[in-house]
């Protein structure tokens, strides 16, 4: 079996009561695209820190490429690219200066890459990073993330701040990744964007994995949204028969629910009445993520 | 410049490490160029100054020499700015840092936490030294050429006491810097540097007066510092020896905790 990029075992952190993240086990597999999901104050952040080293395990282990990344974590930071949502850089240099001062600092600097980045992302870097916006600063920072092509890239909410026709361009950047047989980790609450890119996910709730599953193996679980237009009152008291029907809504003659039983047992029930319109949708993630959510509340 | 942490650093500082010095200089040159008018009234009106008070102004024939003027308006006095402008690097360069997050950019590239530590100090040893002998070694040079006193000028002395001056800077700057290596707090890092400038000046002065604080001044740097004055014996190997000891010991823990604990 293909060794895991990332394999975290039973990663604790805490911060003296407080949970961090608890009894993590998660393997990301060699040149997917993997996403990190949760709300805000999950362990996401927690999770991303430990693996680049700010911050130190509780108890639990953190291998990448192989490597213990409390011994190894230099080597190992060699072939990672980091980004976050907010990730300072020095106000005082200009674009290019910090990217070479980074790439010195890594001790090499392609500078021929650097600028088909900045060309691809729109991204000056003549100007002085203090002058820049939001979305410029973090097109800086992606590109420092990225000049080195790194086996593995850490992102932590990495496109906020950027315009959707550059969030198009990153998420071709990532797959063009993902083609050489890279590894991206994404940690996001955007849904959509995760859906797009993602191959596989996990859901973080309160510092502990509650789900990691491909995005196909998610799709099949995950309930249609149903909505049918029809004049016929009897129909909806023949439902009560049907498994796997949830959330029903009425508005007017409008039928709407999530539905997870066989689509063919629908259909043979609702030919028996007079139909105006049928709609049937696959969920997206945020319907996922919210039923994941929501069940998960629930139980506990 | 922007090869190493250590050339990065100076290169960001450059403008700040030329205003420094500058300041220096210009605040030497002044006080050394009054040398004829305090030689002339001020050093009579100490004579009527009670014995404890002495200690902070000294004695009314230091006032008499350029060597004992330097020394007690000088070296005695400058130290206040150095101090404060030790304090303020050693506090910005790491705890600094980590406040605004730059820090955290830096830790997630390739770089041992050892050479960010190291490079970053040595940076703040640089700078230091430059604003403070350019600064105040030139002021003096510069003020006693138009005086016509540069004849009557220990030179070598005086860069000796510039020196034991940067050395007891760069002491508190390493408190300063040790702190906010430990705890990645600039605000602590400089209020417990700060007050221990503080406090065990206040020591150290009123020692020779108050036999209660006499064993308490073992623990003040400014125990070791132009204490015989420099100027007026050389440099003193002990005081030395203490002051870069104490310096070396808080920058090691400094170094063995800021490479184990948690950055957030």
């Amino acid at each position: 079996m293909q060794q895991p990029v990332i394999e975290l075992s039973h990663l604790t952190k805490t911060y003296g009561k407080n949970r961090g993240v608890s009894d993590i086990s998660l393997k990301v597999p060699e040149g997917v695209i993997f996403g990190f999901l949760g709300p805000n104050g999950a362990g996401k952040s927690t999770t991303i820190n430990m693996l680049v080293n700010l911050i130190h395990p509780t108890s639990g282990q953190i291998k990448i490429f192989g490597k213990d990344n409390q011994k190894h974590g230099l080597e190992i930071r060699e072939d990672i690219g980091f980004l976050s949502s907010d990730m300072p850089l020095d106000g005082g240099l200009t674009g290019w200066q910090q990217l070479e001062y980074f790439g010195n600092l890594r001790g090499s600097f392609d500078k021929t890459y650097v600028q088909e980045l900045a060309k691809r992302l729109d991204c000056n870097l003549n100007r002085k990073i203090k002058t820049l916006s939001r979305g410029n600063h973090q097109k800086v920072a992606l590109i420092s993330a990225l000049m080195h092509k790194p086996k593995l890239l850490l992102l932590d909410e990495p496109t906020s701040g950027l315009d959707p026709l550059i969030q198009a361009e990153f998420n071709k950047i990532i797959r063009e990744h993902k083609a050489a047989g890279y590894t991206t980790f994404i940690s996001s609450h955007i849904l959509s964007e995760i859906q797009e890119l993602c191959d596989e996910v996990a859901f973080i709730r309160e510092g502990e994995i509650i789900a990691h599953k491909t995005l196909d193996e998610l799709a099949k679980g995950a309930p249609k949204q149903i909505r049918i237009t029809t004049q016929d009152k009897t129909l909806i008291s023949r439902f009560k028969k049907l498994e796997g029907l949830d959330g029903v809504r009425i508005e007017g003659k409008r039928i709407m629910f999530r539905y997870t039983g066989h689509t063919d047992t629908l259909i043979k029930l609702l030919a028996k009445h007079k139909i105006e319109d049928i709609v049937i949708e696959e969920s997206d993630l945020e319907t996922m993520f919210m039923q994941f959510y929501e069940n998960d509340n629930g139980a506990k | 410049m922007l090869k190493t942490i250590f050339g990065k650093t100076l290169y960001e500082r450059r403008l700040s490490t030329i205003i420094w010095t500058l300041a220096f200089f210009a605040c030497v040159l002044l006080i050394v160029v009054l040398f004829p008018t305090f030689k002339d009234s001020f050093g009579q009106a100490l004579n009527d100054v009670p014995e404890s008070l002495k200690g902070l102004l000294g004695n009314a024939s230091d006032y008499q020499t350029i060597n004992g003027y330097v020394d007690i308006q000088v070296i005695g006095q400058m130290i206040f700015l150095t101090l404060i402008l030790g304090i303020i690097l050693g506090t910005s360069f790491l705890a600094g840092e980590e406040n605004s997050r730059t820090l955290h950019t830096l830790l997630v590239q390739p770089i041992s936490r050892t050479r960010i530590y190291i490079e970053k100090y040595l940076a703040m040893m640089v700078i230091t030294f430059v604003a403070i002998i350019g600064g105040i070694f030139g002021g003096i040079i510069a003020g006693a050429i138009p005086i016509g006193e540069l004849h009557n000028t220990s030179v070598w002395r005086m860069l000796q006491a510039a020196g034991m001056t940067w050395l007891l800077t760069l002491a508190f700057a390493t408190l300063a810097y040790t702190i906010g290596a430990i705890t990645g707090k600039r605000g602590i890092a400089g209020i417990v540097a700060g007050f221990y400038a503080f406090a065990t000046y206040m020591i150290t002065t009123l020692a020779s007066s108050a036999t209660v604080l006499e064993k308490l001044d073992y623990i003040s740097p400014f125990h070791y510092f132009n204490q015989p004055s420099v100027i007026k014996t050389g440099l003193d190997s002990g005081n030395i020896t203490v002051l870069t000891a104490a310096t070396l010991l808080l920058f090691l823990i400094g170094l063995w905790i800021f490479r184990k604990r948690n950055i957030y």
